[in-house]
């Protein structure tokens, strides 16, 4: 079954880089951005136009980041870097500013290899390791401050706290909507599935975000009428995948497809690049204070160090959640070499599923196609096993 | 000096040394020369026969500059630092392992001990006694080999050796306490990992434009409170702001110390000692082998002493005439002394200088004080900035070649080394190389040959 509406968003991102083209004829300005803590709702209200950039999954991009950073950082940034070495993504060509945070230490320092060998002048937002400290909450406000003054003199508006209440409702239904078609993917008979949900987040990183408020709820409408309400009761036998650990941007599907092809149904994840942004952010009042504190109380990315109990850690409660609430039977675990922040934590995150008698199998990898094979066979061997537990569970 | 293929001391030198000064501890300890000498003669040499063991790979070897006596009790300090660690523990004084570069005088004014991952390497690189190289070399192997087990291949040495020195149980430590900042991440995930097992404290060194932005001095500033009340109720001693600016002041002589005898060297014609001497001083005023007042008191006899050698235009043992003068921006460029012995000399090191660069204020806040001192120091810049303090070195150190460094695993040097070498080329015209460094003695070769060709090269040069 097809859906029409993601018809729809698939016309809608073929023309935005014309859109933006003419908006900023009409002087409108582009803010592209890095990072996970970059809050949109400042960028929105100011009037101008955010943009999330980077993309993944290619390799001759990746070589040619390479020559500015070295191959032990990793893809994602290296291609990051590569995409403003070639200068031919769209969205990074019609940027007027470049704003980074520094949740991910590595994507901040690429930013500062392309301020170096490329001429921009990036706007960096600092983010605590603290997070979770009074300290760091408060240090993270005056950062917010300082950034939303930048942002001020750049788009020459002042923040208005009417039109930050008007941004904040627009990022609030688009959560909304975000968290509810993951329900629907992870639905039995579902009409959509996880990877074109997952696409369907990444439209939201370039289209206008009126429109896509739009047209995601037109989505959530025809799958109401074709599906009725989401549920998730019958397993019908799947291998129910959840995905979790470094990003997987756009255009990066080696993973996906593998997971896919060898049989395995994927029923969520908490990447940086899906669903997690979306959960947890409750801003409580339209003022740059309001929204420091729930960016930095929302779940955190794992560059974020948490060094309390490993009961309290928000990140792998929000995984164990998720993953029971998708009735996920096995985690795969994604993670790029040289992304240390998931890399490090794999072990202890295996640890953590196990108690739940959730499986977790790590991929190590890069966008280079040389060990395609090697995780087929991995996967693959995964996928058997949850099918096989799924018999067995059938016949007994 | 050399007996049975080991590095000795000459017993014609035991008077003249013994007559230099004794070392004065911070809780009233004095070893005296004639003490260091025992045991550098006696004692270590069995306890710790790597240390003097020659080989074309030995990169623990002491220097051989036997006659170089501040380099003798640098040694010492070293060497005897596992000792001292484990009494200084029983006695109730905290251990604290924190990470290399920063400043340590929040540490030391809450009556604690600081020491870094790398100081423990170089002081117990074999759990038992009467290690030699190859022993050692196997031992950090198993260090590495486990470490990557448990976490990842992708870990730093450093951390590598963190985890080693907390699982392994090498010396005591009764808190993790290490910057987390920007030229690091690493540290931060081991301090994670070892949540729910360890006492710890989080320091976040905030980053970008901190003068700019008195909110990350706050910031700062109210964690080192945090950290020296940590401290104090480990070690029982109250502390006060005037203990901590006292601190300050101890530390900043050490720094101010180590500043000068750096220019003294850097100034002379005939270079005063070797890679390896030169090399202690930057450490000695920065990690202090857990003891500033003892380092002070080595660091003042180096500096008469490398005053006398240029005065009298005395060599460094073990240099060629007129060597080629390396600069390392990065982790080490691999064996000082085979440095020298083909021809080079390493004349200096950005990592080296970060925490001897700083002169915290010695009034008012203390902890607005260290807080404006940690956020200056040049590693934790944004890479332009960082860049600027190397040129400002080579120029100073009259460097030859600059040979930047990627340490294995570490996403921080492995990104801005291309910015570094681009950077000091251009505005110094100095030649620059990038390499990948990886820890212990088995990466040597590679590490060597790399730098004896870059060697080879800068000879042509330069003549």
């Amino acid at each position: 079954m097809v859906l029409d509406t993601l018809k729809k968003i698939e016309e809608a991102i073929q023309e935005r880089p014309k859109e933006l083209e003419e908006a900023k004829k009409r002087g409108e300005k582009v803010v592209g951005w890095l990072g996970y803590n970059i809050p949109e709702e400042i960028i929105h209200a100011l009037g101008l136009i955010p943009v999330r950039l980077g993309t993944g999954g290619d390799d001759r991009l990746v070589e040619v980041g390479a020559r500015y950073i070295s191959t032990k950082n990793c893809v994602f940034t290296r291609e990051t870097v590569g995409l403003f070495a070639e200068n031919k993504d769209p969205y990074i060509q019609k940027s007027d500013l470049v704003a980074v945070d520094t949740t991910c230490i590595q994507m901040y320092i690429a930013v500062e290899v392309i301020k170096y060998y490329f001429k921009i002048n990036p706007l960096v937002l600092g983010v605590p390791r603290n997070f979770y400290l009074p300290d760091g909450q408060e240090y993270f406000n005056k950062e917010l401050e300082f950034f939303t003054h930048k942002l001020e003199d750049f788009s020459g508006n002042k923040l208005d706290t009417n039109r930050l209440a008007g941004s904040i409702k627009l990022y609030n239904g688009i959560r909304k909507a975000i968290k509810e078609l993951y329900k629907y993917q992870a639905a039995d008979k579902s009409p959509i599935k996880w990877r074109e949900v997952f696409d369907v987040v990444h439209s939201g990183f370039y289209l206008d975000r009126e429109k896509y408020l739009s047209l995601l709820k037109e989505l959530l409408k025809e799958l109401k009428e074709k599906h009725g309400l989401p549920v998730i009761g019958s397993l019908n036998g799947d291998a129910r995948i959840f995905l979790s650990g470094s990003i997987i941007p756009p255009k990066d599907t080696k993973l996906i497809n593998i997971i896919e092809e060898v049989g395995g149904r994927i029923v969520g994840d908490d990447l940086w690049s899906g669903l997690t942004p979306s959960l947890n952010v409750n801003i409580k009042d339209p003022s740059i204070k309001g929204i420091a504190d729930a960016y930095v109380n929302r779940i955190p990315h794992a560059s974020q160090p948490y060094i309390l109990n490993v009961n309290t850690d928000r990140r792998l409660n929000n995984l164990k959640q998720l993953v029971h609430e998708s009735k996920g039977q096995g985690v795969i675990y994604h993670t790029l070499r040289f992304c240390d922040p998931y890399t490090f934590n794999a072990n202890e995150t295996g640890a953590v599923l196990k108690k739940d008698s959730i499986p977790l199998l790590e991929i190590h990898t890069e966008y280079s196609g040389s060990d395609f094979e090697a995780i087929r066979t991995r996967v693959g061997a995964f996928v058997e096993l949850i099918k096989n537990k799924n018999i067995l569970e059938v016949e007994t | 000096m050399s007996n049975n293929g080991s590095l000795s001391y000459p017993e014609e030198l035991k008077q003249q040394f013994i007559e230099t000064n004794d070392l004065n501890y911070r809780d009233g300890t004095i070893v005296t020369a004639a003490d260091i000498w025992k045991y550098m003669t006696e004692e270590a040499p069995k306890k710790f026969p790597y240390a003097f063991e020659f080989g074309r790979n030995n990169n623990y070897l002491l220097s051989e500059d036997v006659e170089y006596f501040s380099g003798i009790k640098a040694g010492y300090l070293t060497l005897s630092l596992k000792d001292f660690l484990i009494n200084a523990h029983k006695k109730g004084t905290p251990l604290v392992h924190v990470i290399g570069g920063q400043i340590m005088d929040a540490y030391y004014a809450a009556g604690g001990i600081a020491f870094r991952t790398a100081l423990v390497g170089q002081a117990v690189r074999s759990p038992h006694d009467g290690a030699n190289l190859r022993k050692v070399a196997l031992y950090a192997q198993e260090l590495e080999e486990k470490g990557k087990r448990a976490y990842s291949y992708e870990l730093c040495g450093p951390a590598l050796r963190m985890r080693g020195t907390i699982d392994e149980g090498l010396v005591p430590i009764d808190l993790l306490a290490p910057f987390n900042c920007i030229r690091c991440s690493d540290m931060a995930r081991m301090v994670e990992s070892y949540r729910d097992k360890f006492p710890n404290i989080s320091l976040d060194c905030p980053i970008v434009d901190y003068e700019n932005k008195e909110w990350a001095v706050d910031y700062l500033s109210s964690q080192l409170h945090t950290l020296t009340k940590k401290v104090s109720d480990l070690s029982g001693k109250k502390i006060t702001d005037n203990d901590v600016l006292k601190e300050i002041k101890l530390e900043n002589k050490a720094r101010k110390l180590a500043r000068d005898i750096y220019d003294i060297w850097w100034s002379a014609k005939v270079p005063p000692t070797n890679s390896v001497d030169i090399g202690e001083v930057s450490q000695l005023a920065t990690d202090f082998r857990g003891d500033p007042l003892a380092a002070i008191g080595v660091l003042e006899e180096t500096k008469e002493e490398i005053k006398e050698r240029v005065k009298h235009s005395i060599k460094g043992k073990g240099l060629v005439d007129d060597p080629i003068r390396l600069y390392v921006s990065g982790m080490g460029a691999g064996n000082r002394r085979r440095i020298d012995r083909m021809g080079g000399l390493l004349v200096g090191a950005d990592q080296g200088w970060n925490a001897i660069s700083v002169n915290v204020k010695e009034s008012g806040d203390p902890y607005e004080n260290l807080a404006n001192g940690m956020l200056s120091l040049p590693l934790e810049q944004p890479i332009e900035r960082r860049a600027e303090l190397a040129v400002e070195q080579v120029k100073k150190s009259k460097a030859d070649g600059v040979v930047v460094t990627i340490a294995w695993g570490c996403n921080y040097s492995s990104a801005v080394v291309r910015i570094l070498a681009d950077t000091i080329k251009e505005r110094t015209g100095v030649p620059t190389v990038i390499f990948e460094t990886t820890p212990g003695v088995e990466g040597a070769e590679q590490i060597e040959n790399r730098t004896e060709s870059f060697i080879e090269m800068l000879k042509l040069r330069v003549n």
